[in-house]
């Protein structure tokens, strides 16, 4: 089905393949050159650094109450403190270390969430893709099942049944969010199957485990990073969603969705408290989305051809 | 002066990569008259594609015509506006691609994308292009057209798209009709009778045709000159018995004995070793000594010229 | 002529045929999705509990136990729990004293209504958007609107929502805050809502776009010598109409998701807040008996893609 202009162009991706590919400082001479993907990498280091020294970058403890402080506006208006760059909340507290503070819990759910999923999904849609027939017929309908619940929704009920905590937040995150992996490993593996070297090592004899392990695993891990990364984005909103229903993270633990919802009540006077944890989610996601797009296009030559840039 | 009907002079195009950039078409000349069929023979990636949708003007980036003139009928179409373009194409000049099965659009009707012709070059209301969208079916000799015009794409056959590609592409007796490999992809009966109706319709009409493919066997059915193109680059010109009585440059030899003789029992077949060098890393000296038999020492350094080797006939070669 | 295959679909016995058998294919789903609930509900967490206030004496407890039959084995329980979904019982809320099921029902009119006025504007924004990204490609312009759909993507729904009703609400005051009434109200949540659904679907129809702009028969358009506008409007767009409608159909379960936020934020009297309250208040039979509807509906949103699909390819046959 290629036209001329096809082969030609065909001819020469391939030639650059041929030049480029197999070493290493491909990888960060992409990574150089997508402008895109170089903010959301510095996006992303700049995040995990501050999760990782909240405790020695945070002007202030973020949990303590300070009543005489209250509603502080930003340093940059009237009344503004500078001790108080972006001013307090409701019960006096600085607005700035509970962002700080709050990034630990975006990560920590958005990252262990998705690993969660990744091994379920990933068990799951391996074997309905390696075995097929009734076991695959059973996982399948599962999905099609948990497709149409609505996942916000599939989460709040989890949530109301098991009592909201981290520990069950990430549960409920990874228990709903495995569909996406079980779908696309297994479409990966369906077509691994079919290719010779999978049929050849079948007719030597190999074991299935050595099978999965040493053909099909390998060749699925760069799809399984790229739905990863789009999943931790995925994850972190949804965290802070439930978070500003109620159903998230509990205080005393600082989480940005919970800053939003106590911010939500003083939205007409202190418009400071609900507005920048919502810039520090838009930002972080923001920035995975980046990283996640250069990462795609990195592991992915096909789907570069046929869409972003 | 008379002109010709159309005059390719020192055409450049070019390809803008990441990694540098690829000259697609390298200098190309050639000229056709009217009524007179042009072949343009090359392997795959040698330019002949390229060439051709340079003179419609359709490069698609990042290709960019990048130098030289495209004279048809004594006007420069590389400086016209896009508007008299868009005039010229489907009106006088016409094209009919390699793919007929991804050529018409699958969601409209055969009466739809054919009258679309007559609806927007000759002004035609709806009925009156239906009218001449089954006149046109039947000059291509598809039977039924009252019914075929109704009909999606799919519905059809390879063969039967191809017919409707070109009585699209003949919808208003074009001046210039440029068929880029228009039976390759159809099973060897269906190629006859498509190049059966390209010839009479060529007769007929006085139409001058571009005629590109790699497939020697349709040249000598179909052509009165032929170019043979290497790397973006003419490296043969000559009448097609000239060409085929007496072939000069080395790598037309070697297209001409890959090609199998009916008459002779089929020992081996002598292909060219070897392919097409990467665009980006062109060979210094003449583009095709890697791969020639009579390669010498000067091949490797100097880049021949296409000079006349005699009237008529003209070669890219040191060694003629 | 062999070559030719007659007008077969369209035909109405084909088509009912089609119908039959995908509403045959829902009750396996709609089965299994009994069993995820059951099992959320019976085994993972304490029933009685979930039902009655935390206030309630042990008693209560008792009684409730013996009352919903959760002394007895699993399966009993699972069979009576099915016999009475298959009646139309879907349990009653104890906080309105009345079924669940009529409840819900109640509530979907609001919810439709923001549905549709939410995907209305998110189709205005992301075809012209999508189409204009295509075609101008890698120009400042995709640029922009690349960036401004992944910012779409990036701003929590609940986010934007209270930041347009700071902004509209409190500061300019020419929207009211929430409720459901007068046209005014409607603006704000079916923003917040179309918003998300823009940026997501923007992306799509551009990347659908570029496949097809690349197509052979968009190069025989541009041959007959058609203006580009026709090539892009007529026969691009009508392509990618196929993939765009279908997303567009199938974005109904992120709609529903999106309304649980947007209807609590608004306050907008619909499904997703009856959702959210019951959930707050435990009212366990509204929680339920929601699930179902809300599949139902995505399964139903699905079927119409998977219809409008077949409608607008003509390739397609119905099997």
């Amino acid at each position: 089905m290629t036209t001329p202009i096809q082969t030609e162009t065909a001819q020469i991706v391939t030639v650059r393949k041929r030049k480029k590919s197999g070493s290493l400082s491909r990888f960060f001479r992409l990574l150089w050159k997508s402008k895109v993907g170089t903010i959301g990498l510095l996006i992303m280091a700049a995040i995990v650094f501050v999760a990782v020294f909240a405790g020695a970058i945070a002007p202030h403890d973020p949990v303590k109450t300070n009543v005489s402080k209250r509603l502080l506006p930003p340093m940059w208006l009237e009344k503004g403190n500078s001790d108080y760059p972006l001013g307090t909340d409701n019960l006096g507290r600085d607005v700035l270390s509970r962002i700080i503070y709050g990034s630990q819990v975006s990560l920590i759910v958005g990252i262990f969430a998705v690993m969660l999923a990744g091994a379920i999904g990933g068990l799951l849609g391996l074997v309905s893709g390696y075995y097929g027939g009734w076991i695959d017929a059973i996982i399948m309908r599962t999905v099609d099942a948990f497709l149409a619940i609505p996942s916000m929704l599939l989460m709040l009920i989890i949530l109301f049944v098991m009592g909201p905590s981290l520990g069950t937040l990430i549960f409920t995150l990874g228990i709903t969010n495995w569909v996406k992996y079980a779908r696309i490993i297994r479409g990966e593996v369906l077509s691994m199957k079919e290719r010779d070297f999978v049929k050849a090592s079948r007719t030597v004899g190999a074991s299935d485990a050595r099978i999965i392990f040493t053909h099909i695993l390998p060749n699925v891990t760069s799809s399984f990073i790229v739905v990863s990364t789009i999943s931790v984005a995925a994850a972190i909103i949804s965290e802070a969603s439930l978070s500003f229903l109620g159903l998230g993270v509990q205080p005393p633990t600082v989480s940005w969705g919970g800053m939003l919802s106590d911010g939500r009540q003083y939205l007409a006077t202190s418009w400071w408290v609900a507005t920048f944890p919502g810039i520090a989610i838009t930002i972080t996601v923001l920035g995975i989305i980046f990283l996640g797009d250069w990462i795609r296009d990195v592991l992915d030559p096909k789907m570069k051809a046929k869409g972003s840039k | 002066m008379q002109h010709k009907l159309l005059e390719v002079t020192n055409l450049q195009t070019h390809f803008k990569t990441e990694d540098g950039v690829v000259p697609s078409v390298n200098g190309v000349s050639f000229s056709v008259s009217r009524g007179e069929t042009l072949a343009i023979v090359g392997e795959s990636g040698c330019g002949k594609s390229v060439t051709s949708l340079s003179i419609m003007r359709l490069v698609a980036s990042p290709g960019e015509v990048v130098g030289g003139e495209i004279l048809f009928e004594g006007q420069d179409l590389l400086k016209l506006g896009k508007k008299e373009m868009r005039k010229l194409r489907g009106n006088k000049i016409s094209m009919i691609f390699q793919e007929p099965m991804s050529s018409l659009n699958p969601v409209f009707t055969i009466e739809n994308q054919l009258g679309e012709v007559f609806r927007i070059h000759e002004r035609l209301d709806k009925k009156q292009a239906r009218q001449k969208s089954i006149a046109m079916l039947e000059r291509v000799g598809i039977p039924n057209p009252e019914r075929v015009v109704g009909y999606f794409p799919h519905q059809l056959s390879g063969g039967m798209r191809q017919r409707v590609m070109i009585a699209m592409a003949l919808a208003c007796n074009p001046a210039l009709l440029i068929a880029d490999e228009p039976t390759t992809a159809l099973d060897v009966t269906i190629q006859a009778q498509i190049l059966e109706l390209m010839k009479s319709l060529n007769k007929a009409y006085q139409t001058g045709v571009i005629l590109i493919t790699h497939d020697l066997g349709v040249v000598a059915e179909m052509a009165d000159r032929v170019v043979v193109m290497y790397a973006g680059e003419v490296v043969e010109d000559a009448s097609v018995f000239d060409l085929f009585a007496n072939p000069q440059h080395p790598y037309t030899t070697g297209l001409m004995k890959s090609l199998p003789k009916m008459d002779e029992q089929l020992e081996e077949l002598d292909s060219i070793t070897g392919s097409v060098p990467n665009p980006l890393e062109m060979p210094k000296g003449c583009a095709f000594h890697p791969r020639c038999p009579k390669a010498t020492v000067e091949c490797t350094q100097i880049k021949p010229q296409l000079e006349e080797y005699r009237a008529n006939h003209l070669v890219r070669c040191l060694h003629t | 002529m062999s070559s030719f295959s007659p007008l077969h679909h369209r035909g109405g016995e084909v088509v009912r045929n089609y119908l039959i058998k995908s509403v045959l294919q829902i009750i396996p789903v709609l089965l299994l999705i009994s069993l995820i609930v059951f099992i959320l509900v019976r085994v993972t967490g304490d029933p009685v509990a979930l039902m009655l206030p935390e206030t309630a004496s042990d008693e209560d407890r008792m009684v409730l136990t013996r009352a919903l039959g959760l002394d007895q084995p699993i399966y009993v329980q699972y069979i009576k729990f099915m016999g009475d979904l298959l009646q139309g019982d879907f349990g009653t809320s104890y906080r309105y004293n009345l079924p669940a099921l009529p409840i819900i029902l109640e509530r979907l009119p609001a919810s439709f209504e923001l549905a549709i006025a939410s995907m209305i504007i998110a189709t205005l924004i992301s075809v012209p958007l999508g189409i204009l990204s295509a075609v101008k490609r890698n120009s400042y312009l995709d640029i922009f609107i690349t960036g401004a759909s992944a910012l779409g993507k990036a701003i929590p729904h609940f986010w934007l929502g209270i930041m347009l009703i700071l902004l509209f609400a409190v500061r300019m005051k020419i929207a009211p805050v929430s409720g459901r009434g007068t046209f005014e109200h409607l603006i704000l949540p079916a923003l917040t809502l179309g918003v998300g659904i823009a940026a997501e679907t923007t992306r799509l129809i551009r990347s659908s776009m570029l496949d097809i702009l690349g197509q052979d028969y968009i190069r025989t358009a541009r041959s007959k010598g058609l203006i580009e506008t026709l090539v892009v409007c007529k026969h691009a767009f009508r392509n990618s109409l196929i993939p765009v409608v279908t997303i567009m159909a199938l974005q109904s379960s992120a709609l529903i998701g999106g309304a649980l936020i947007s209807e609590t934020i608004f306050a907008w009297p619909g499904m997703g807040l009856l959702i959210v309250q019951a959930v707050n208040g435990r009212d366990m039979a509204i929680v339920q008996a929601s699930i179902f509807v809300v599949a139902f509906i995505v399964i139903l949103g699905n079927l119409i893609a998977d219809i409008l699909y077949r409608l607008l390819d003509p390739r397609i046959k119905y099997k």
